[in-house]
């Protein structure tokens, strides 16, 4: 007994399944994974539904739709349990499929357009890239440049497209991505830019993360150029961090804009680990929390060792401040700088949220922030 | 936590005179009369990427990448602006 009563009941059944056949028992459990794992039954339902339209034609809204549906909510569903923001799913709803049905039109809400079964990786792409910049990015881009918002809507899309419709990518490539690279200085550059950061595993859980904040915050006299800057300096300060030498001290690891305050901790040090010591890596993170940094992230091998030492830092903070948030525990494979050669590691990121740090509506005259001192 | 829920409309091909009827742009399309609001593209079936209310009137938005990303910039400031008033 494991003291849920689902499992239990699910577990008798399997139990009961298994004393009739192989089979049946096969099927429960195969049930029992798709209640679980909603859009990976989406998923499959959609591929059922492909293969059924080609005899029904009506069966190829049920395809696109769940397909679509599927590829964007099993990303969200992965992002949101590796940061803080809250991200939209999506629901597609058809228009004009009932010749008797109303319309209701709504002023600046977009109508797209879908085709048959032989354009069906434009669907995907078109649905993917218009509904990460109209809903799932909105607030992370409130204040950014055109190029700017572009160049993030881009680079997430490709990433969604890449994780859950590899099929789809050529078509995005050539559609949007090549042309508006080709298009746009300000877009390749960027774009390069979160290639860098991408590569060291943060682009969502640290850059779209700070966006995010950023896009929470009310400017009473908006300094639109002002802000653009920053997000830029943002932006290239994350891919230096990407691009350092492993072990390197020489590449700073907190930004301090007026709107924007984060800090990257690399707590992977072997000696300091092996002393048992958390003390000195503990004194620069409460340091980066009476400087009021918003956003504390800590980084390290996600090697056993390592992982445990990190986890004794932030309970030894922890102690100490009770107020911040330990938001968000990830590990992933990303690449790191060894004497000029980017190679694999397994890496550990904690999101520390320190609360009381941020300001949510800034005034003409504010410029406390962009003062403060920072002291290591 | 719940999960936010936003709706995407989509019309399929196959229904597209019948929503063009509805708001009685069937015969424009057909003789050509409608243009893309960002290039003035002759707007088709075939290159037709989206349907834009605004005001009482239809936009209508071909499916080159630039009109397409001059789309969603588009929509993100006036949804920004409504949000500022």
């Amino acid at each position: 007994m494991t003291g849920n009563p689902l499992l239990d009941k699910l577990t008798d059944l399997i139990f009961v399944s298994y004393g009739l056949n192989g089979t049946l028992t096969i099927i429960v459990i195969v049930l029992i994974y798709l209640l679980f794992h909603p859009d990976t039954f989406k998923k499959w339902a959609s591929m059922i539904a492909w293969v059924g339209s080609r005899i029904w034609k009506s069966w190829e809204y049920f395809a696109i739709k769940t397909e679509i549906e599927s590829d964007i909510n099993a990303f969200v569903n992965r992002l949101e349990a590796r940061t803080k923001i809250r991200f939209p799913r999506i629901k597609i709803s058809w228009a004009g499929k009932n010749k008797d049905e109303e319309i209701v039109w709504e002023d600046s809400e977009a109508i797209i357009v879908m085709r048959d079964r032989k354009y069906r990786k434009k669907n995907v792409v078109h649905a993917v890239y218009f509904f990460t910049s109209e809903a799932m990015l909105r607030k992370s881009k409130m204040h950014l440049s055109k190029s700017q918002k572009t160049s993030v809507d881009l680079y997430a899309t490709l990433k969604i497209l890449k994780a859950e419709s590899a099929a789809s990518v050529q078509q995005f490539m050539t559609d949007y991505f090549t042309p508006s690279i080709n298009a746009n200085g300000d877009i390749r550059k960027y774009t390069s830019q979160y290639t860098s950061i991408d590569r060291g595993g943060i682009f969502f859980s640290v850059l779209i993360q700070e966006l995010s904040s950023l896009g929470n915050k009310v400017f009473l006299e908006k300094p639109t150029q002002e802000v653009m800057n920053e997000v830029s300096n943002l932006i290239t300060f994350l891919e230096n961090f990407c691009n350092r030498l492993t072990g390197s001290n020489l590449v700073n690891d907190t930004f301090i804009g007026r709107y924007t305050r984060c800090s990257i901790k690399v707590v992977s040090s072997a000696s300091v680990r092996e002393s048992g010591n958390v003390f000195p890596h503990k004194k620069r993170i409460i340091n980066a929390i009476n400087n009021r940094l918003e956003n504390i992230y800590l980084i390290g091998r996600s090697d056993e060792g390592n992982k445990a030492y990190m986890e004794e830092v932030v309970d030894s903070v922890l102690d100490e401040v009770p107020h911040i948030e330990r938001v968000s525990q990830t590990v992933f494979t990303n690449q790191i700088n060894i004497k000029g050669l980017f190679r694999p590691a397994l890496t550990c990121l904690i999101q520390l949220h320190n609360p009381t740090a941020v300001k949510y509506i800034f005034t003409p005259e504010d410029t406390a922030i962009s003062e403060t001192v920072i002291e290591e | 936590m719940d999960k936010i829920e936003k709706s995407l409309k989509a019309v399929h091909e196959n229904d597209l005179d019948n929503l063009l009827e509805k708001i009685g742009k069937k015969a424009d399309l057909e003789v050509g009369n409608l243009k893309c609001k960002f290039c003035d593209t002759k707007i088709t079936k075939e290159n037709l990427y989206s349907i834009l209310p605004e005001s009482g009137t239809f936009n209508f938005i071909c499916e080159n990448s630039e009109c397409v990303n001059a789309l969603l910039v588009y929509l993100d400031e006036r949804k920004n602006k409504q949000i500022e008033q």
